[in-house]
């Protein structure tokens, strides 16, 4: 160890008059989200099983089309990449990185916010691998003669992909900042659609709530295009029950706690 | 310059921090010092808006920590060393507090040097860190914003007696710079050898609170002194008998 330090007591000019920007805090949290060796591996794993999974639907069964392709390629990253949501708030707790976070960012509601965008990036990026992967996949499997139909894929389908990615990475950030524990919350985020599976089998009245209410089924209408307006109503229900409502908790639950 | 003006935390029944009030001026260190339980850390996150307090206030260069714009440019803060993600390495512990403060990645490299985290321990994961070392990335995060006030709770557990040394120095510099320093410890010895001004505190209140050699007059040392402001003496002297 040197023996000068170099501190500010003396040099008070160079404070900036502002906090960081929350561009500067959301590119703070997509780094957080990679620089751990599970953060880095989670997202390897989704980009590997998205073409896996390409490849596979092109290798087995009938000839695809590039729609079935580009969205079958979401399934990778709709399964794995919430759990990424999940971690970026609960590790601040279990690794107990909320201490130096929020003394350096006070307004809790903004780290927070930059949560949110964050997530939505990780989801829009992985939506435009997802969808790099489906068009080439469409043109080597064109080559091997296992697709059917032409270059075609609505705007409204890639928009609503795009949407249906953000929001299921949005409900694992959700429940993170609900519970502030991973495994609670990565349990509840998988368990919840078998749960509404379960229970709309035994109770039968439960089936129409659960068109409302279970936000795997709302969102199902989305993978195609020409969405109803009743199933736009049914997806913005369930997603306010899932998402907005877990996130406000939560959000209320960060400010009230006490770091330490 | 801290100032804590009738600090209190309840917490249902009990009072952890009962109306605690001192200043730490430009210039000087504070040792604060309290048997476990005393209710340091509880002021100390208090000071730093980790948590909210039942009553009073505690201003940092004026205002209260949480209206500070980037409190990281004004106050280095050391709570707890083993409060970072195990998984990430140490450069990418300050890198990260780097960015979110706005400096520069030099700063980075110029502080692993000034704790002796250079070289291959900057590479190294949290989780293979020493105490020792741990500590020294956590005086190196406090200091990323070149800050003029340091509160720093236990920083030399698990240092050995070069780093113990070396830190002394270092809040010696700082304070002489200028700067403020508010510094917990329980080993009194290097408190006594390092601090200017004293504030005990035991069952949440302030017992002492001074000059090192005003409050050390009686020709004791800091220990003798110690236990008899937190009242603990008289157990010594049972065993003793």
């Amino acid at each position: 160890m040197s023996g000068t330090a170099s501190i500010g007591a003396d040099r008070p000019a160079r404070r900036p008059a502002t906090g960081p920007s929350p561009m500067r805090l959301t590119l703070v949290e997509l780094r957080k989200a990679a620089d751990t060796r599970a953060g880095f591996r989670l997202i390897v794993a989704v980009a590997v099983l998205t073409l896996a999974v390409v490849a596979a639907r092109l290798a087995f069964g009938e000839a695809r089309t590039l729609g079935s392709l580009a969205g079958d390629a979401q399934l990778p990253a709709s399964v794995l990449l919430p759990v990424l949501g999940v971690l970026s708030v609960t590790s601040e707790w279990s690794q107990r990185t909320a201490l130096s976070t929020f003394i350096l960012v006070p307004a809790r509601g903004r780290v927070v916010a930059a949560k949110i965008l964050a997530a939505c990036l990780l989801a829009t990026g992985a939506t435009a691998v997802g969808l790099a992967t489906g068009v080439a996949g469409f043109a080597v499997g064109g080559i091997l003669d296992r697709t059917t139909g032409g270059w075609d894929l609505s705007g409204a389908v890639v928009a609503q992909l795009l949407l249906v990615d953000c929001v299921t990475m949005l409900c694992g950030t959700a429940f993170g900042l609900l519970l502030l524990n991973s495994a609670p919350a990565i349990v509840t985020f998988y368990a919840l659609p078998i749960a509404w599976t379960l229970a709309a089998g035994l109770l039968p009245g439960l089936d129409t709530a659960a068109q409302w209410l279970d936000i795997g089924r709302a969102r199902v209408p989305l993978a195609e295009p020409g969405v109803t307006g009743q199933e736009w109503a049914r997806f913005v229900t369930s997603c306010l029950l899932w998402v907005a409502l877990p996130a406000a908790l939560g959000l209320l639950r960060i400010h009230r706690t006490e770091i330490s | 310059m801290i100032e804590v003006n009738h600090l209190s935390k309840r917490y249902g029944d009990q009072i952890a921090v009962d109306a605690v009030s001192f200043r730490c001026e430009p210039g000087t260190i504070t040792g604060f010092l309290g048997p476990n339980g005393a209710g340091k850390s509880t002021t100390l996150r208090m000071i730093c808006g980790l948590t909210p307090p039942t009553s009073g206030e505690a201003l940092v260069c004026g205002v209260p920590y949480r209206s500070l714009p980037v409190p990281g440019r004004r106050v280095g803060v050391l709570l707890d060393a083993s409060a970072q993600h195990a998984g990430r390495t140490g450069r990418e512990v300050l890198a990260l507090s780097a960015q979110v403060l706005g400096v520069a990645g030099a700063r980075v490299e110029e502080l692993l040097d000034l704790v002796g985290l250079a070289g291959p321990a900057a590479r190294k994961r949290v989780r293979g860190f020493s105490l020792g070392m741990r500590q020294r990335l956590g005086i190196a995060h406090a200091l990323l914003g070149e800050p003029e006030v340091l509160i720093l709770d236990e920083p030399a557990n698990g240092l050995d007696p070069e780093g113990i040394r070396w830190m002394r120095h270092l809040l010696r510099e700082h304070a002489a710079r200028g700067g403020t320093v508010l510094l917990s410890s329980h080993l009194l010895h290097e408190i006594e050898r390092t601090a200017d001004r004293l504030v005990v505190i035991a069952g949440g209140r302030v017992v002492g609170r001074g000059g090192r050699d005003e409050i050390l007059a009686g020709g004791g040392d800091l220990e003798e002194e110690f236990l008899r402001l937190t009242g603990r003496r008289h157990v010594i002297e049972e065993v003793e008998q």
